[in-house]
């Protein structure tokens, strides 16, 4: 969480705009303007007249706009359950009901990737593979035919629920172009490769890490450089699948799936090498260092780590418990595993919170407190260091580190120790990796040392 | 003058004395009528959240001439009104000129759409607005709320009349104006009438070598005296006929007012004072995007992350404040919920202050204010002795005399604060004690920052024309209190075909 500063300077910057951005003074006259209709513009079914919708693409954008705006109703759906998350049945309607008159054949090569997105919005997933079919048709030249067929995927992995076996069939003909559409190619497995992540789907994130890979082997010069990021997230995807196969081969095997692959390090072998051993080496050893000075429980006082608990650590400032999407994943691991798991706050204190007076550290732990406990109500036991800070001449307060933030490995977001005090895996945010690294940790006792 | 106490507090349950009673309102809305705005608001608005409200409710009149002869009049009278709507955290903002219950539900509809286009914060429902006291500068004018279309039409013949015998052209602009100023939401209203005058006139030969200029703003139009300033306009138009070229180059420069304020007042902008871009490479700023671009951007970064606060920066002679309850200087007290307190910015020439955000206050420097805004208004004040222009004038061998500068625009370099600009409506060479004759305008190229360690003599501080800063305070109004100064070395770099 980054305590207040940037929602408290928007609303600083708003009123600051103020007057400042009004437009110039005009002669007014307030005679109420009987012709004027107040027109609601909420979009809902019966609301809006569909007919002014004369593209696809208008009318995939109306139903995205409610789909949004019903899945903010729930602060729960903030995170992307790719199994089980649907559209808002308002936004199906308006799908349904403003795109009934498009089909493949009637409308335009450019608006037939929004009648995929919208066909998929309305679940007509036979009308969004003819179109997506008919698109990839009408497109002659390879490369662009490759594209076309990406947007497709796209379309196929960020539709709610992701449509994953529809997207692998576009990915499977795209390979069997070749290197005609290498970058398109490339660009579509690491989508396949997030997709499998959302699901801590191993072996599909083995497969699709290593297709990214290999496709990878096959590009050149400035090309290559152009989707290098899509190879750099599959090497750290196969190593957190691989720390959950057995963790203590994780890099063995990561190198040695990369070597298959034909994949070009940057640097010498041995580098990486060692830089993976870097991240990987404080698993199944305790975590070092956190001393709060506070402590509040979430179901009464409990020291940390709790003996016989796994415990998810969630160090703040980000990225270890930032914004509703981790909130969500925090309500949803206490709805699975209530108090076999212990999830604590790592805190600090730094003057303030949430631009409330400069309060004592007592007074800021407390704060705290109620901010997870009372506001955010949230399952989670809050441990507070006390910052150390020094003043500038010109009155500035200066934080100094404390020994988490020292630690680089907090660096990495939320940590899960075993019930036998030792970490398991660092930094991983999906909820289906947490969750299956908690399972795993619930049935074994220990976790032995990575190397 | 009424003097009141015309300021009004809801919150605070103590009206001190009805607005009705004292203020005429019918040219603009009254305390009573933004409360009654505030509540048909509240009622209006759709989806919970809170609402908040800010207007700046107006009557101005205005007298525009050119040739000697009125080219527009008129009356004009506005309510410019902004609506904030939050629901949990995510906010739509709409503005209007139309205050009735239907546009009124309109814009609150169109600011509830955009709320539900716009992310929610949730985090900042756990803030709360900072409401801190605000002052009572005595800034309304019955004679500036009376100087009706007549009068100003009466009084412009009376100017032009003197222009006329001397067989010059006359341009000049009235503008008078009544403001309700007021921020509301369901909690509180602050409400603040003010008024604000100004009187600026252009008088020129007609062959149009010759230029001359003089104008001022107050908030009380008797303190314009509008028949003095058009005889300096005049005077100068006619002494600065045919102005002869000389070369440029660095001048022992006589600014008058006019001139200093066209000159410094970028050193007192809301932006250049705002400390966090003085503390520039701050690793723990507040605002990180700010140093991303990579160089410092303000005129006050002493060195990474250190402002040149506690340096001596001006001629140790000078002082620079803003306050809005200066008897001279006042301005409204508050905008939005940020209210402006008096500041010293620089004391005997050191920078003492540099303004803040309350979040800076709260996270930086651990106090419970609201912070320190700018308005860009200042009062240079004087220590130690102060010589009239002429005697200035009396006391240079050779030298040149600025009425004002025009053109200037963005500076050249933020960090040295060097801007360009040209001189306008009279330009003359001193020679020996003398103005010796009418030259041709220049452009310059320097810093206020090397002006103001360069002066020789200082004049009597004085109000200025400066109705023009636009994004400042409601109506672009920042005044501003100068001496006269004669700076050593003020560097003109070529010649202007200005007149």
């Amino acid at each position: 969480m980054e305590r207040i500063s940037q929602w408290s300077r928007s609303a600083a910057v708003a009123l600051t705009c103020s007057l400042a951005c009004l437009a110039p003074l005009t002669l007014a006259a307030q005679t109420p303007d009987a012709s004027l209709a107040v027109m609601d513009t909420t979009i809902q079914p019966g609301q809006v007249d569909f007919s002014r919708y004369d593209t696809p693409s208008a009318c995939a954008q109306t139903a995205a706009i409610a789909a949004d705006v019903a899945r903010r109703a729930d602060v729960d759906t903030a995170i992307y359950d790719p199994d089980h998350d649907t559209v808002s049945s308002n936004a199906v309607d308006i799908a349904r009901r403003c795109g009934a008159k498009f089909t493949p054949a009637n409308v335009a090569q450019r608006e037939l990737l929004s009648l995929v997105h919208l066909s998929l919005l309305a679940g007509h997933d036979d009308v969004a593979r003819a179109a997506a079919d008919r698109w990839a048709s009408l497109v002659t030249d390879p490369n662009e035919k490759g594209w076309a067929m990406y947007s497709t995927v796209a379309a196929y992995v960020s539709a709610h629920p992701s449509r994953f076996v529809e997207a692998e069939r576009v990915v499977a003909r795209m390979d069997s172009m070749g290197t005609a559409a290498i970058a398109p190619r490339i660009n579509a497995h690491s989508l396949l490769l997030v997709d499998a992540g959302q699901r801590f789907d191993v072996p599909r994130i083995e497969r699709e890490a290593v297709a990214t890979l290999k496709i990878d082997g096959l590009l050149a010069g400035e090309e290559r450089n152009d989707v290098l990021y899509g190879a750099g997230n599959a090497l750290f995807d196969i190593l957190w699948a691989e720390l959950y196969r057995d963790p203590q081969h994780a890099v063995a095997s990561v190198m040695q799936l990369a070597h298959s692959a034909g994949y070009r390090w940057a640097t010498d072998t041995m580098t990486v090498k060692n830089y993976l051993t870097t991240i990987v080496t404080p698993i199944g050893h305790p975590p070092p260092g956190f001393t709060p000075k506070f402590w509040f429980g979430a179901h009464g006082t409990e020291s940390w780590p709790v003996p016989g608990k796994v415990t998810m650590l969630l160090p703040e400032p980000s990225p270890g418990i930032s914004g509703y999407r981790m909130y969500a994943i925090i309500r949803r691991l206490h709805k699975k595993y209530g108090d076999a798991l212990n999830m604590t706050v790592m805190a600090r204190t730094e003057g303030y919170i949430h631009d409330s007076s400069p309060l004592t550290p007592a007074q800021e732990a407390d704060s705290l407190r109620s901010y997870y406990h009372d506001f955010l109500k949230l399952p989670v036991t809050v441990g507070v260091e006390e910052m150390p800070f020094q003043r500038l001449p010109d009155g500035r307060r200066v934080n100094t580190a404390t020994a988490m933030d020292q630690i680089q490995l907090y660096g990495f977001g939320p940590l899960l120790v075993d019930q036998s005090g030792n970490l398991v895996i660092l930094g991983e945010r999906s909820q289906a990796a947490l969750e299956a690294f908690i399972d795993k940790a619930l049935h074994n006792s220990t976790v032995s040392s990575a190397k | 003058m009424t003097m009141f106490d015309h300021s009004r507090d809801v919150t605070a349950g103590s009206e001190r004395r009805s607005f009705g009673d004292i203020v005429p309102h019918e040219r603009f809305l009254s305390a009573d009528a933004c409360q009654a705005l505030i509540t048909r608001a509240l009622g209006l608005a759709t989806g919970g959240g809170s609402t908040t409200l800010q207007l700046d409710s107006s009557w101005t009149g205005n007298l525009r001439w050119a040739r000697n002869q009125v080219s527009t009049a008129g009356d004009v009278r506005d309510n410019v009104l902004q609506v904030w709507r939050n629901v949990r955290g995510a906010e739509g903002q709409s503005a209007s000129n139309q205050i009735d219950d239907m546009h009124m539900q309109t814009m609150l509809r169109r600011a509830e759409r955009l709320v539900q286009l716009h992310h929610e914060y949730p985090e900042s429902l756990f803030q709360h607005t900072f409401i801190e006291p605000y002052s009572r500068p005595a800034i309304w004018s019955d004679a500036t709320y009376n100087l009706d279309a007549p009068a100003r039409a009466t009084g412009m013949r009376a100017l032009v009349k003197p222009a006329e015998a001397a067989g010059v052209s006359s341009a000049g602009y009235v503008q008078v104006s009544a403001h309700g100023a007021s921020t509301m939401d369901a909690e509180r209203v602050w409400y603040y009438p003010y008024t604000l005058a100004q009187y600026s006139v252009t008088v020129r030969d007609s062959d149009g070598t010759g230029s001359g200029w003089a104008g001022v703003d107050y908030n009380d139009w008797t303190k314009i005296n509008a028949a003095e300033l058009s005889a300096i306009a005049l005077d100068k138009c006619q002494r600065s006929r045919n102005p002869v070229a000389i070369e440029p180059g660095r001048y022992t420069t006589i600014l008058e007012p006019q001139a200093v304020c066209d000159f410094i007042k970028i050193l007192f902008t809301p932006s250049t004072l705002d400390r966090e871009g003085a503390e520039y490479g701050d690793p723990q700023s507040l605002n990180e995007s700010r140093y991303s671009r990579g160089d410092p951007q303000s005129v006050y970064n002493q060195s990474r992350g250190m402002s040149k606060l506690g340096q001596r920066l001006l001629d140790e002679r000078l002082t620079v404040s803003s306050d809005p309850m200066d008897p001279e200087l006042g301005f409204p007290p508050f905008l939005g919920w940020r209210v402006f307190h008096p500041v010293t910015w620089f004391k005997d020439g050191v920078l003492q202050e540099l303004a803040y955000s309350r979040a800076y206050a709260v996270k930086k420097l651990s106090k419970d204010t609201g912070g320190l805004p700018a308005t860009g208004s200042f009062r240079m004040s004087v220590r130690g002795p102060m010589v009239s222009v002429e005697q200035m004038i009396a006391d240079t061998r050779r030298g040149l005399l600025v009425t004002r500068f025009a053109g200037i625009s963005q500076p050249l370099d933020l960090v040295s604060m060097t801007i360009t600009g040209y001189t306008r409506d009279g330009l003359w060479l001193i020679e020996n004690g003398k103005i010796a004759k009418p030259v041709k305008n220049f452009r310059f190229t320097d810093s206020p920052l090397f002006a103001l360690n360069n002066i020789e003599q200082i004049g009597v501080p004085k109000r200025v024309f400066r109705p023009d800063a636009p994004d400042r305070l409601p109506d672009g109004y920042a005044p501003v209190i100068v001496p006269a100064l004669k700076v050593r070395d003020f560097n003109f770099t070529s010649l202007s075909d200005a007149v």
